[in-house]
Order: C-alpha cells, then sequence, then structure tokens
C-alpha cells in the first residue's frame, strides 16, 4: 500500500528523486563569496506511534496509527535568487489514507534591498501568533496531519514585499486555495486530532475553481511596537460544514468572503502584548468578528539554557457570526498554550482547546528530548498525551485519551 | 613654659612640611587616569574593521564533563563608527539549524536583536528587559553580543594590574541599561594595546559569578578582531569556549542584508 501512494504521486515522486540526484553533484554549502552559488539542506526523518485508550472515537477512527515521517528542506541560493523545495512524506502502515507525498514548499525567490518576490507553491505564516492565528488565512490546514501541529498545504501564488524605512508593504495574489476534500460518504470533521477522511482525497486546486485570492497588508514598526493592517478577499481557508442526511455525513463547503484585518505587537517591560482582529464580510451581509488577545513572557533572562516560556491566553469572540449553513451554532473558543522551551535540552509544552458550542476539547502535553553524542548525531525523543472530548451523538465515544512517541533524527 | 611650647610648634610645622612633601613626590610618581580617554583609545582600537564573514564554533562544556559544539556562521558589517550589525547563522544543532540571530549594536543607544526560527518562519525580536537571558544555551548572555555592548556602560577606574603578563588598567563598568544582569564588571584593558582583554563579571547581588577572557587577532595591520572568547561560570562550573576562524574579508554587505524583515531571505 506504501508503494501505492508513489504511484499516485509520481510527479513529486521525481521531483525529490532530481532534487537528491541534484544534492549528489553539487556539495552542500559550498558558497564562499557573495554572488558565488550556495546551498543550504536541512531536515528530518521521524517514526511517530500513538495509541487512542478507547477506540474508535468515531466508525472511522483506528486505536492506533504508526507512521514514517520525512521532511526536508533544500535551497539553492545564487546571489539575489533563491530557489527552495521541501517535500514532505507520511507513510502509515495502518491507515493507509493517512500516507501521502506532498511539496510544502517549491518556490523561486528574488530579492534585493527593497523588494522580495517569491513564486510557486508556498507555506506562509501571518499573524502573530503562531498555530491558530485569525489572520493566517492563506494556507489551508492539511487535514491528514495532527491538528495539533497545525500542519499547513502549500498555496500556489506570487507575493510581493516592499520595505521603504519603517513600513513594509505586502500583496499575495493565489489563483486557488489547494485543500484536501471531506467528499467521502464517511467523512469526519476537521477539527479531530489524527483524524483523518477515509475516503477518496483529492484536491481543488483545479483550474475550473479559478478565483483571484488576493491579499494585502501593511506593516509599521517602530522600537517595540509593531502594526499590521490587512486585507483578503477569496476563499476562506476554514470551511463550513453541512451535513447530509441522506449520507449521515459532512460534507465541506468554503464560503468565499471578505476580511480586514488588524494587528498589533508591544513588547513592555519583557512582556509582549500581542492582539488580532478580524472582520469578515460574507455575501448576503453576513458578518463575523473575531478577536485575540494574548500576553507572553519570556523567562530566559531566569533560566540557563535558550529557555523561552509563552504563557499566552488566546480568545476568540465569534458571538457576532450569523450561521452559514452550518450544523452549529455560534462558536465560542479559548485557547491556552504554555511552551517551555530548550532547557537544558529539553522542551516542555501544554496546549488546552475549548470551543463551548462544538463541546468539543482538548489536551495534549508534550516532553522533548534532545540527544546529541559523539558521533554528531541530532535526535528528538517526544512523548505526547492528551484527551480529546466531543459531544456529538453521531460519535460512538465522546471522550478518548491518546498517547504518543515520536521518535526524530536530523540532518 | 615658653621655650617648651615653642619647640613643639617647630616640631609639628616640620612634620606638616614632611607631610606635604611626601605626597607632593606621591603624586608626581603616581600616574594621573583619564577613564575617557582610555575608552576613547579602547574605541579607536577595536572599531573600524571591514565587512567580514568569519566562522564561529562555539563549545558548551557542562559542569559533569560533557561538551557540546554548536557552529555557525557569523556575517558583520561595521555601518559606521556608531552602528555595528551582524547576522548569526545557526549550523548545528542540526534541529535548529538555519535559526538566526541579527544583532543592530549601537554606540549610544539600546541594542535591537531578532531570532528567526526557521521551523515556524517567524522572527522574535528579542525584548530589552530580556537581554541577560542566555544565548542559545551558552554561558553568553544575549547584552554580551555586539561589540558597540562594551561602550553602554559608567566607567571608574580601579587600579593598574597584571594580567597573564600583560599589565592592564582596571575599570570598574556599571551598565547604563536598568535592565542589565550585571551589578557591574570589572574590565581589564592592556597598557600597550588598549584591547579589553578580561573582564570579571559581577550579578545583581554583587556575587562574581562570571570570568570572560578575549584573545584579538591583528588583520591586514590596520583593525583588531575576536578570535577568541572563554567565559567561565564559576557559579555553575560551566565554560563555554567560542573560536573564530577563517575570517573573510573579501566581502561586501549592503545594509539591507541585516535588514530585520529580510531575515527569512538572507542565506
Amino acid at each position: 500500500m506504501w508503494i501505492n501512494v508513489f504511484i499516485l504521486n509520481k510527479n513529486y515522486y521525481l521531483i525529490i528523486l532530481f532534487s537528491l540526484c541534484f544534492l549528489n553533484l553539487v556539495p552542500v554549502n559550498a558558497q564562499e563569496k557573495e554572488n558565488a552559488s550556495k546551498q543550504f539542506l536541512r531536515g528530518s526523518i521521524a517514526i511517530d506511534y500513538s495509541y487512542f485508550n478507547k477506540a474508535p472515537l468515531k466508525s472511522n477512527q483506528l486505536p492506533q496509527y504508526l507512521s514514517l515521517l520525512f521532511t526536508g528542506e533544500y535551497k539553492y541560493i545564487r546571489g539575489k535568487f533563491k530557489f527552495t523545495v521541501e517535500p514532505y512524506l507520511r507513510l502509515d502502515a495502518i491507515d493507509e489514507y493517512r500516507s501521502h507525498i506532498d511539496m510544502r514548499n517549491l518556490y523561486v525567490t528574488y530579492w534585493n534591498k527593497k523588494i522580495s518576490v517569491n513564486a510557486g507553491l508556498r507555506l506562509y505564516t501571518l499573524g502573530k501568533f503562531t498555530g491558530f492565528s485569525l489572520v493566517d488565512i492563506l494556507n489551508r490546514i492539511d487535514i491528514r496531519e495532527s491538528i495539533l501541529e497545525f500542519k499547513k498545504l502549500g498555496q500556489p501564488s506570487i507575493d510581493l514585499k516592499y520595505l521603504k524605512k519603517d513600513f513594509t508593504f505586502e500583496f499575495y495574489l493565489m489563483p486557488y486555495l489547494r485543500s484536501v476534500n471531506f467528499n467521502a460518504d464517511r467523512s469526519r470533521l476537521l477539527l479531530i486530532p489524527f483524524d483523518v477522511d477515509n475516503g477518496f482525497i483529492s484536491y481543488d486546486s483545479k483550474f475550473k475553481e479559478y478565483y483571484p485570492n488576493i491579499a494585502s497588508r501593511i506593516g509599521y514598526k517602530k522600537n517595540n511596537t509593531e502594526i499590521v493592517l490587512g486585507y483578503f478577499h477569496g476563499y476562506n481557508k476554514n470551511p463550513d460544514f453541512i451535513y447530509q442526511t441522506i449520507s449521515q455525513s459532512f460534507s465541506e463547503f468554503y464560503p468565499i468572503m471578505s476580511q480586514w484585518s488588524i494587528e498589533w505587537q508591544s513588547i513592555y517591560k519583557g512582556i509582549t502584548f500581542t492582539s488580532e482582529f478580524i472582520n469578515q464580510t460574507y455575501k448576503g451581509n453576513k458578518n463575523y468578528l473575531g478577536m485575540h488577545l494574548a500576553l507572553g513572557y519570556d523567562i530566559s533572562k531566569h533560566y540557563q539554557g535558550s529557555s523561552t516560556m509563552n504563557i499566552s491566553f488566546e480568545y476568540v469572540n465569534d458571538k457576532y457570526r450569523i450561521s452559514r449553513n452550518a450544523p452549529f451554532g455560534n462558536n465560542f473558543i479559548t485557547l491556552y498554550r504554555l511552551n517551555l522551551g530548550d532547557i537544558k535540552n529539553t522542551e516542555f509544552s501544554v496546549k488546552v482547546f475549548s470551543d463551548k458550542d462544538l463541546k468539543y476539547h482538548f489536551f495534549d502535553a508534550n516532553i522533548s528530548r534532545r540527544v546529541l553524542n559523539e558521533f554528531k548525531i541530532t535526535g528528538k525523543f517526544s512523548f505526547y498525551s492528551g484527551s480529546i472530548e466531543e459531544n456529538n451523538p453521531l460519535y460512538l465515544n465522546n471522550f478518548n485519551t491518546y498517547s504518543g512517541l515520536k521518535i526524530n533524527w536530523f540532518f | 613654659m615658653k621655650k617648651k611650647n615653642y619647640k613643639t610648634t617647630k616640631y609639628l610645622l616640620l612634620l606638616i612640611a614632611i607631610l606635604i612633601l611626601s605626597s607632593f613626590f606621591d603624586s608626581l610618581n603616581q600616574e594621573t587616569v583619564d577613564v575617557d580617554k582610555i575608552m576613547n583609545k579602547v574605541q579607536e582600537t577595536i572599531l573600524g574593521h571591514a565587512d567580514y564573514k568569519v566562522e564561529e564554533e562555539m563549545i558548551l562544556t557542562r559542569k559533569n564533563g560533557k561538551s557540546y559544539t554548536r557552529n555557525m556562521i557569523s556575517f558583520n558589517k561595521e555601518v559606521d563608527e556608531k552602528e555595528d550589525y551582524s547576522l548569526i547563522i545557526f549550523n548545528t544543532p542540526k534541529d535548529v539549524k538555519g535559526t538566526k540571530s541579527l544583532i543592530h549594536s549601537y554606540l549610544s543607544k539600546v541594542d535591537n536583536q531578532w531570532i528567526y526560527f526557521p521551523s515556524i518562519n517567524a522572527t522574535k525580536k528579542i525584548a530589552n528587559e530580556n537581554k541577560s537571558g542566555s544565548f542559545m544555551g551558552s554561558e553568553f548572555a544575549n547584552e554580551d553580543l555586539g561589540i558597540m555592548n562594551l561602550f553602554k556602560y559608567r566607567f571608574e577606574f580601579l587600579e593598574t594590574k597584571m594580567h597573564k603578563k600583560e599589565e592592564c588598567y582596571v575599570m570598574r563598568s556599571y551598565p547604563v541599561n536598568k535592565y542589565s544582569g550585571y551589578k557591574y564588571i570589572d574590565l581589564f584593558v592592556s597598557k600597550e594595546t588598549y584591547l579589553p582583554i578580561f573582564y570579571k563579571m559581577y550579578d545583581r547581588r554583587e556575587v562574581h559569578f562570571k570570568n570572560e577572557a578575549v584573545e584579538w587577532r591583528k588583520f591586514n595591520d590596520e583593525f583588531w578582531l575576536i578570535e577568541k572568547v572563554v567565559i567561565e561560570n564559576i557559579k555553575k562550573n560551566r565554560t563555554t569556549t567560542l573560536n573564530r576562524f577563517n575570517f573573510d574579508f573579501d566581502v561586501n554587505y549592503d545594509i539591507s542584508f541585516f535588514n530585520s524583515e529580510n531575515i527569512a531571505n538572507v542565506d
């Protein structure tokens, strides 16, 4: 079944093969002079095992998953030009529909003093929040991956960035949005960790669905304060779910909308204040307002080790939302995230997510230990555990717990 | 009775005269030390370098004797005598490969520092108040980075002292930044070269906790650059050694190379 993945995605397979051949031909990090060509390679290979105590949560869920993961980033740089390729592969020994090969990044860059231009397939990170940002709307999430990690799909796009003193102007053009569809008769919801569509997986990146998605941003940065105004028009990256009574399943629908956003971040006395505000407008005067607020405090000054601790409280107010054929009412979401990073080669993080309307909650804790040895191998052992609660009458179980182990080798 | 008084006064006057004369001759022997003059000379000596790229190896030795190596490439530009920029790109440990640290160092104002994380493609600014934190797990504090940092102190002359066969001016330097992790630093400036070669660092509770030894190398007979730094944390019994090698001056970096908005593009 793993071979099927390669056959189905032979184009990607050829790109990776070509990249690897190319890597062997030219020595990595061979750069010396600014105009000479240079290369950069980084990546990891991992084994990921996860186990659900009370399986299945839903009819399609399996009690355990065992995956082999590969991710690599290769850059070829020549002067102000750059080519970046980042393939991704997951091979799951138990759930074959989780196995997939994808290209996260495949783009060319040109940049100079004032302008940078990227064209190709690209992952973007917008907003000041890592992981759950309201304004981060350009890439849809890869639902075959763990939702806890918010892995995204590469987006075909052209973007332009212009720098002028303390101002930054950005413009993005995307002919269509790439996503993994839920068009199966036994489809599942997006928010569930480790949950994938067990039916036919396809992309909606067809030219017949061409629609010019655009985004622009103006940023102003002075001392310890940064403000960004943003505008987006196109398909929302988050789908609405429509309940199909005949098949008794959900199908997704990506509505077209316009979004205005404001991001603000300031650092005062070592505390980082962050906020995001969005206003989305849909056809038929439907409106949605959202807000995130967070405080971050860096405790690295109190500890040895490159430690950073961010205690952030994120809050989304969804009460002005008007239902757009969605099966659920208003969302009231809170997300707490605590990261204790890299103290004596150990990292610890906790995430708590709660959606009162969906009656969906999850808790996730992760501890990782970096291993360095005399063979110069860098590895990481991560243990994670958590619980999911979702009060949905369609599900076999409303509460489940899971645990997992991930072993990484970095190159 | 009168005679006795006269004798006493005579002895007293003689004593005063001896004291005055001895202090006069003492002052003739003693060197006059102008702190500002010394620090201006230090500034002249260590600034004025060309653009350069250098490979760096940071060896972190723990209490149990285990050591970890971090390899980096550092790109440096002195904009003028008041601004100095440097960009450090990490090569190892492999899981943080591609992490970048950008420092804008200023002579008379607070430095700016950013860290770029390639895994999340995001740049984070380090708050001025947090610069006493460790730099990538080493004994270097973020505030130790940047050559201009040396001048963000108020200096007071202590004494002249020998350090490793070199006669030095010893200055007590008090940080201007109230968020500094140091109460003061005793700085040893070589009398011969006017280079700072040794630092004794005291924490906020005035406990001597770190020593820093710096080795300099002269390039093209024009300017000095740091070649080796050894920081010893006395309290935690740890050492960080920074070796710099393969200096490359055949580079000319545009200022945009060090723009925090371009940090993701620079490799």
